[in-house]
């Protein structure tokens, strides 16, 4: 009889396990489609760093995140932090890109990003999210993407010019890139991380405005460019290079023997056999070597940079298989530009612009003289009340209220003053801009310093208010009190039309420098002859606003121009004896600004220079608030000397 | 009997206010600060304060000089060394009257606390120019007033417990009183560091508030070391009623069996 009760208990407890058993499965599916990221994302993202996946490192590179969405049209904001260093050493930093967008439904988005890749570049993240909630996520790992090598980046529709590979030597190897047209970056930094841009052809394909402006930018700051020739020659003007190209082609011609370009080369025999020349007129620049009127290698000098034009097609015989082809490329590729990142940071202290402004009144600790009218108040009013022999007759009560008075107003008032003549506008920033461009290319490479000190720890933004710009950052390591206490490392940058930097956060009596490189159109012409002991300065402002209180500058001398109105030109002869004096010309009554004259005008064997105080190049602002630079920043320009 | 009418309250206000000796002790505190102020404050510009970074030790050093005078007049007061001859005698107004001994010591405690909120007024205009020319916020101004505040409130407390164990011997009291003080100090500083006041007030003066995580460190460390005070004070509190409460018992004692 107990039988069938045991069972139906027996089956009673079965049911409940199973149902005990389905609540948690329940639960524990549900949990896991809960999880963030478990969920099917709509979204689709792909991230392509540097150039085809290479870029070289201490540069800058490019990002090109893709994204498809599957789903309905949302507004996301795409975040890519890359971070560097070695969590080891406890020395990790990183830098948060963010870029708002519309994903369309169905719709591709390609997103381009500028990132530093400094040498010990680890990780790059990228973060997609709407409305605060994470939709997709991918983590990067840069250590295979970013190295020592020196990037050549090839614009051709074959992979036919390997043979670059060969200029590997003991000081690094070098790596081929075939980028598509179409992934070409539209901002100058993003080539940063390559060294040599070959055009050889595009397929008939026209480039973007932005993308020749980028590459045309580029140069300016030491990028180096070459041109090949050949019938693929004929495609360069129509491709968009024609404002970059230092000849205009007009035709083709052959020729069996390049006798210049051997020479060029430093080797005893030409190429031989039937060679297609893309004949041309140089418009600007110097020819190497030519054959008659034919230009065979011209190179245009462009700010730092150089453009170079080869008449002829080196990726098509007989040049694949000449000895001279090799030398020739190290003689184009000879300029290695200088790391932008530094490997090591040093201190910002050091910086001479810095330096002037903590010199500055302004940021001057009260003396230790208000210290001690402080102290001498304070005991003048308490000693009578605490001294029992004076004011005997005062009574407890009045003695009392004196007694919580006198603290609570010296209190105060020590706060208020000390407060407030310490930090009367913290935190403080300064930006310097260093302009230089060369005669004629009609750009200016523009370097940037904007410093930040505050005596307490705060946050500030800063909007630079041009495009896209390089933004790096000299180093934070402090000594004394700042080096105790570093502000946390890493800002958020925020690209599109005008770069802001947000959160940049200055520890207590901490300093942080901040680079911003860009290269802006000047169109300032000059041009300077001498002759005997008489130079001839012509100075052209194509621009709209005024150039102010101009000189000129030459062998440690200086000359005044006087002011130069929009699109005017001013023509002055000096005699090299009756140069002005060398403090009269320091208008900008910044001492430090002498540091720009010893970068660029070197003793008295050094190139000449035009200056002019101008409005700031970069429009700097801080927290929204009033331009930082009061005074006008230097601009100078080196002239090309004849 | 009501803390409003608290006798040892009432003469503490009226004694700790009129009396030369103890009102000579209230210019002693901010001189000595000043003397330090004046010594330690950063001078040059802020370039080398960058580079040597002597800001923080301004604070600090200060803090730490007023803690010291704190503790030392702090452990005085309470031992009733400034007070005059014809103040009341704690044990024998205990022995002598049946005040509840709860009420002697809330009194007592209520006028330490008063007294000691008045001490922290005195030295605070030397403290808040190092802590606004350091560039901490007030919020730290005000933990470091915390932090000195239990610190003497517990060395008063000890020193009313010395006195209440000892009575009139001067010598004898400060032997023990000065010592004491010192040796507490020293152990939670080299002992138990979280819970010492001078780290406390290290901290406070090195921590960049703009950290979140700095911020919340500061302020544990600060928590923990005003509740060490708090603790010793209430220890040394309950030690006094101990002691009050067997002198009240043999003196029952004696004059029963008298």
């Amino acid at each position: 009889m107990e039988e069938p009760d045991s069972l139906e208990r027996t089956r009673s407890r079965s049911r409940g396990s199973v149902l005990l058993a389905c609540l948690i499965l329940t639960l524990v599916l549900g949990c896991v489609t809960a999880l963030p990221g478990s969920a099917e994302s709509p979204l689709l993202i792909d991230a392509l760093v540097g150039f085809n996946g290479q870029a070289r490192e201490g540069r800058f590179g490019p990002v090109l995140v893709s994204v498809t969405n599957a789903g309905t049209s949302i507004p996301v904001d795409v975040q890519l932090v890359v971070s560097w260093g070695s969590s080891l050493r406890g020395t990790t930093d990183s830098r948060l890109f963010t870029r708002q967008s519309v994903l369309g439904s169905g719709a591709t988005r390609r997103i381009p990003f500028l990132v530093p890749l400094p040498p010990d570049a680890r990780t790059l993240d990228l973060r997609i999210s709407s409305r605060g909630s994470l939709l997709a996520h991918q983590s990067i790992d840069l250590r295979g993407q970013v190295s020592r090598d020196r990037i050549v980046a090839a614009v051709a529709s074959e992979l036919s010019l390997d043979s670059i590979a060969a200029l590997s030597d003991a000081t690094g190897n070098v790596r081929v890139v075939y980028p598509r047209i179409d992934d070409l970056p539209e901002t100058w930094a993003a080539y940063d991380c390559i060294d040599m841009v070959i055009v050889h052809d595009t397929s008939f394909q026209q480039l973007r405005a932005a993308q020749v402006s980028a590459l045309e930018r580029w140069v300016v700051t030491g990028g180096t460019v070459v041109l090949t020739g050949g019938a693929a020659g004929l495609q360069h003007a129509d491709a968009g290079f024609g404002g970059l190209m230092p000849v205009r082609v007009t035709g083709l011609v052959t020729r069996t023997a390049l006798p210049s370009v051997a020479r060029l080369a430093g080797v005893p025999r030409g190429p031989r056999g039937s060679i297609v020349l893309a004949e041309s007129i140089v418009t600007t620049g110097r020819t190497l070597a030519r054959d008659g009127d034919l230009p065979l290698v011209v190179e245009r000098r462009l700010g730092r940079g150089s453009v170079w034009f080869l008449a002829f097609d080196p990726t098509l015989a007989p040049f694949p298989g000449w000895d001279g082809m090799l030398p020739l490329w190290r003689l184009m590729a000879s300029r290695d530009r200088q790391p932008t990142l530094p490997a090591e940071s040093h201190a910002p202290l050091d910086d001479p612009w810095l330096r002037v402004m903590l010199a500055s009144p302004a940021l001057a600790l009260p003396s230790v003289i208000l210290v001690l009218a402080l102290v001498g108040l304070y005991c003048a009013l308490l000693f009578p009340i605490t001294n029992g022999r004076l004011l005997r007759s005062m009574k407890t009560r009045t003695r009392i209220v004196l007694l919580l008075a006198i603290p609570l107003l010296a209190g105060t008032g020590s706060w208020i003053v000390f407060d407030t003549v310490t930090f009367r506008a913290a935190p403080r920033v300064i930006d310097a801009a260093l302009v230089e461009m060369r005669s004629g290319d009609g750009q200016a490479l523009v370097t940037e310093k904007v410093g930040i000190v505050a005596t307490r720890p705060a946050a500030v933004d800063i909007a630079a208010g041009t495009h896209e710009l390089p933004v790096s950052e000299i180093g934070l390591r402090l000594t004394g009190a700042a080096a105790r206490t570093p502000p946390p490392p890493g800002f958020a940058v925020a690209a599109g039309d005008a770069t802001r930097l947000s959160g940049v956060a200055v520890g207590r009596y901490g300093v942080r420098l901040i680079l911003l490189n860009d290269v802006v159109p000047m169109p300032v012409t000059a041009h300077a002859v001498r002759a005997g002991s008489t130079v001839t300065v012509t100075v052209g402002n194509a621009s709209a606003r005024a150039l102010q209180s101009c000189f000129f500058w030459t062998n440690g001398r200086g000359y005044r121009l006087g002011d130069i109105p929009p699109n005017g030109v001013v023509r002055a002869s000096f005699a090299l004896e009756g140069a002005v004096d060398l403090q009269a010309l320091r208008v900008v009554d910044d001492p430090t600004r002498a540091a720009l004259w010893n970068l660029v005008a070197p003793g008295v064997s050094g190139p000449a220079v035009v200056g002019w105080l101008d409005g700031s190049a970069l429009a700097l602002r801080v927290g929204g608030a009033e331009p930082v630079n009061a005074q006008a920043p230097l601009s100078l320009l080196v002239v090309e000397p004849e | 009997m009501t803390m409003r009418v608290n006798p040892f309250l009432q003469e503490g206000v009226r004694t700790y206010f009129a009396h030369p000796g103890i009102l000579r002790t209230y210019f002693y505190l901010p001189a000595g600060l000043a003397i330090v102020l004046v010594v330690v404050w950063p001078r040059g510009g802020l370039e080398s304060i960058l580079r040597s970074g002597p800001l923080t030790d301004a604070f600090s050093v200060v803090a730490i000089v007023f803690l010291g005078l704190l503790l030392y007049f702090g452990g005085r007061y309470g031992a009733e060394d400034f007070s005059p001859d014809t103040m009341v005698q704690l044990r024998e107004y205990v022995t002598l009257t049946p005040v509840p001994l709860v009420s002697v010591i809330l009194g007592k405690a209520g006028f330490f606390f008063l007294h000691t909120f008045f001490l922290l007024l005195l030295g605070a205009p030397f403290l808040l120019a190092p802590v606004a020319v350091g560039g901490l916020s007030l919020s730290k101004a005000f933990a470091a007033f915390a932090v000195l505040g239990t610190a003497s409130l517990a060395a008063r407390m000890f020193g009313l417990f010395v006195l209440s164990l000892i009575g009139d011997r001067p010598l004898l009291r400060n032997v023990i009183l000065l010592p004491g003080i010192l040796l507490f100090v020293v152990v939670t500083l080299v002992a138990f560091p979280p819970l010492s006041p001078i780290h406390a007030l290290l901290r406070l003066g090195s921590t960049p508030t703009a950290d979140a995580s700095a911020g919340g460190a500061f302020m544990s460390a600060t928590a923990a070391s005003s509740l060490v005070g708090i603790g010793a004070a209430l220890v040394a509190a309950a030690g006094v009623y101990l002691v009050l409460r067997v002198s009240r018992g043999a003196r029952g004692g004696s004059a029963t069996n008298g």
